[in-house]
């Protein structure tokens, strides 16, 4: 009796000792720095003596900056706009990386490592230096492919008021595919051989394989992936901001993100970037929430 | 800064002076800003004009008045009251981004049109080179200072103090006067707007789409760097006016090397301040690396300014920088929120083009700032 006591004692000192080092990072440089924010998003800074001069004060200022982005028309346009980033390219990206990956682990592709090196390669490239390539190919005055299709009569504007989105989508996409590739080829890698043996042996061809067997078996990184690029379209930020160089159609407010970078650094209301950051992460979440969900439902189903 | 910097400390001995590069933009006033509030901020630093409000009502700003006026004669009186506000002065003023015109004159000998003189010069002539060449007379900048210099030229003042209170009157009549000059000249196709300093717009330049670029002296630098087939086709001109027997100018940029709250050596950094403005040499540096206009009354005399400029066809820049400085009206007094005003203005600007007016973007952006100054628990009447 004692001695089990003495072991659980222990045991569970062991475990604090192990867990403190996590705990300590964690508690310091993310949860401290969301409560922070939270807070903040509370309070606002008021300015004093009529012309600003007499000193400054913080304030609470209960949900004041969370109405104020909430309202503001610029934001809630960015909203939309990683929405449709979300409905219109990460279907796109998903169903291409799945096809390839797919092709991959049928060892169909002749070459396959230079092809999947290729594909992957986009994604190593940081975000920035793509964007800035990807501009330079948007560019009217520069942009070979601008000129290429003027020269077959094409007029392309890619950075207008309509087709910026589009081309932000196209360099997410271009950045993505080799990655969510990757996941759902490792994915496809493990799936027992013995499996697709007996189902060619049951008759079953290479597409019938895929849709019926490989693909309900690694939904589970399906998801993942999914859920990771949900997150990154409303986290979208690096390549706008890039193009918004370029372009007077990228506003400050293009993403949410980038309404919190333009928020944060202005000399406005600082504590409205928290509201609007909070704002993201709780959407963030409840959305990742929501795709996790749907997998245990579906794994649970099986 | 660096060349400049190790310049110094090679003439001083008994003043060092370390360099702290922060980024720029915004960030850099955040953090200079945060190190200033936490104790271990620099001496002195590099500001803006249009923030000096800013940091003034932030507290990170060190009251210098009786160690710098003494050099008030030196400086132009725009420079110096922007290095200041209310009465109190907060550092030297470096340098000063007087508006001159840069222009394509190969383009304008193949249309046969004079250097405008005036903005209603500057709309015909416009007519006849799109019809002549095809190109395009004019930038429409979407760049806040741009837009601030514009409207400021045709007698804005969008801030102003009266007692305790800010005066705010962005949406005046010449404001949009000046706004919807540009506006119409772009709808006509007879300008182009664009954000600028990208590859695309110095593209536009270089290859005669756009025959003008109006900006701040040190937009010399740009082009310098930028364009290649149409060197030696340039040249800077002052910049038309809307009353050639008033003539008035503006100023985009320009920074003043300010002197920060809790500065151990405020003294030995004004004189630092005095030497980047003042020496010859040190301006020679600053001129090489990045075509800055020095703030003071004889900035012109360095002998650069008075060499033949292979770049603009050979022409000897000095008295038209000269004369673009001393036009610059004084009485221009930049807001409290200049980083989000020029936000606001950048990202309605392409909506006025397509309403063909400025007004309603005007008024927003008034209304706007009235608002949110308020917020920030500003006193504000209207201007």
């Amino acid at each position: 009796m004692t001695t089990s006591t003495a072991t659980f004692v222990s045991e569970r000192r062991a475990a604090w000792v192990l867990l403190a080092p996590l705990t300590f990072f964690f508690a310091i440089f993310f949860a401290l720095p969301i409560v922070l924010a939270a807070v903040q998003s509370f309070q606002e800074t008021k300015v004093s003596g009529g012309l600003g001069i007499g000193g400054v004060s913080t304030v609470f200022a209960g949900f004041d900056n969370y109405v104020a982005v909430l309202t503001d028309g610029a934001i809630l346009q960015g909203f939309l706009r990683v929405l449709l980033l979300g409905v219109i390219q990460v279907p796109v990206m998903m169903a291409i990386a799945i096809l390839m990956a797919l092709l991959f682990d049928a060892g169909i592709i002749w070459g396959r490592q230079f092809f999947q090196t290729a594909a992957f390669l986009p994604h190593a490239i940081p975000g920035v230096i793509a964007a800035l390539i990807w501009g330079g190919l948007y560019l009217p005055q520069i942009s070979p492919i601008v000129k290429g299709l003027a020269a077959l009569g094409i007029k392309a504007d890619f950075l207008g008021n309509t087709t910026v989105l589009f081309s932000v989508m196209n360099i997410t996409t271009w950045e993505w595919i080799g990655y969510n590739m990757i996941i759902l080829y490792a994915a496809l890698q493990s799936v027992p051989r013995e499996i697709l043996e007996s189902a060619r042996v049951e008759g079953a061809g290479g597409i019938r394989i895929a849709l019926s067997i490989k693909l309900p078996l690694i939904v589970p990184a399906l998801v993942i992936s999914l859920a990771f690029s949900i997150i990154g379209s409303i986290q979208q930020f690096a390549s706008p901001v890039v193009l918004s160089t370029f372009t007077s159609n990228i506003d400050s407010k293009f993403t949410p993100n980038m309404a919190v970078f333009t928020l944060a650094g202005g000399d406005g209301v600082p504590q409205r970037a928290y509201a609007l950051a909070m704002v993201i992460a709780l959407l963030a979440f409840v959305l990742s929430f929501a795709v996790l969900r749907i997998r245990d439902r579906t794994e649970s189903n099986r | 800064m660096n060349v400049l910097v190790d310049a110094f400390n090679q003439t001083h001995k008994d003043v060092t002076v370390k360099l702290g590069a922060v980024p720029g933009g915004q960030a850099a006033y955040e953090k200079i800003q945060t190190a200033v509030k936490a104790g271990v901020g620099p001496d002195v630093a590099m500001v803006e004009y249009q923030e000096i409000p800013t940091l003034a009502a932030a507290g990170v700003l060190q009251d210098v008045t009786s160690l710098t006026s003494k050099y008030k004669a030196e400086f132009q009186p725009a420079a110096w009251k922007e290095a200041g506000f209310l009465g109190k002065q907060y550092g030297l003023p470096h340098d000063l981004g007087p508006m001159v015109m840069y222009y394509n004159n190969s383009l304008f000998q193949k249309a046969g049109i004079p250097v405008p003189t005036t903005w209603a010069e500057f709309q015909s002539e416009a007519a006849t080179l799109k019809q002549k060449t095809g190109a395009a007379m004019g930038s429409y900048l979407n760049y806040g200072l741009f837009l601030e210099a514009i409207s400021a030229q045709a007698g804005a003042h969008w801030f102003g103090t009266a007692g305790n209170s800010w005066q705010v009157a962005i949406n005046d009549a010449s404001s949009k006067k000046a706004l919807n000059y540009w506006t119409d000249l772009t709808t006509s196709g007879e300008a182009i707007m664009d954000k600028g300093f990208n590859a695309g717009y110095w593209s536009d330049l270089d290859s005669g789409k756009i025959a003008t670029y109006i900006t701040g002296a040190w937009g010399y630098r740009g082009l310098e760097g930028n364009l290649k087939a149409t060197s030696g086709d340039w040249k800077v001109a002052l910049v038309p006016q809307w009353d050639a027997s008033h003539p008035v100018n503006a100023s985009i940029g320009g920074s003043v090397t300010a002197v920060m709250k809790g500065a151990k050596y405020p003294d030995a950094a004004i004189e630092f301040a005095k030497w980047l403005t003042t020496d010859p040499a040190a301006f020679k540096l600053a001129y090489q690396n990045s075509g800055f206009y020095p703030a003071t009354v004889n900035g012109a005399s360095l002998p650069e300014y008075s060499t033949p400029d292979p770049f603009l066809g050979g022409q000897k820049v000095g008295a038209v920088y000269a004369k673009a400085a001393s036009q610059v009206d004084s009485s221009w007094q930049w807001g409290p929120v200049m980083t989000s005003l020029n936000l606001q203005l950048q990202d309605a600007l392409p909506k006025s083009l397509q309403a063909g007016s400025a007004n309603s973007m005007l008024d927003t952006i008034q209304n706007q700032t009235v608002s949110d100054m308020k917020a920030a628990g500003f006193g504000v009447t209207k201007g």
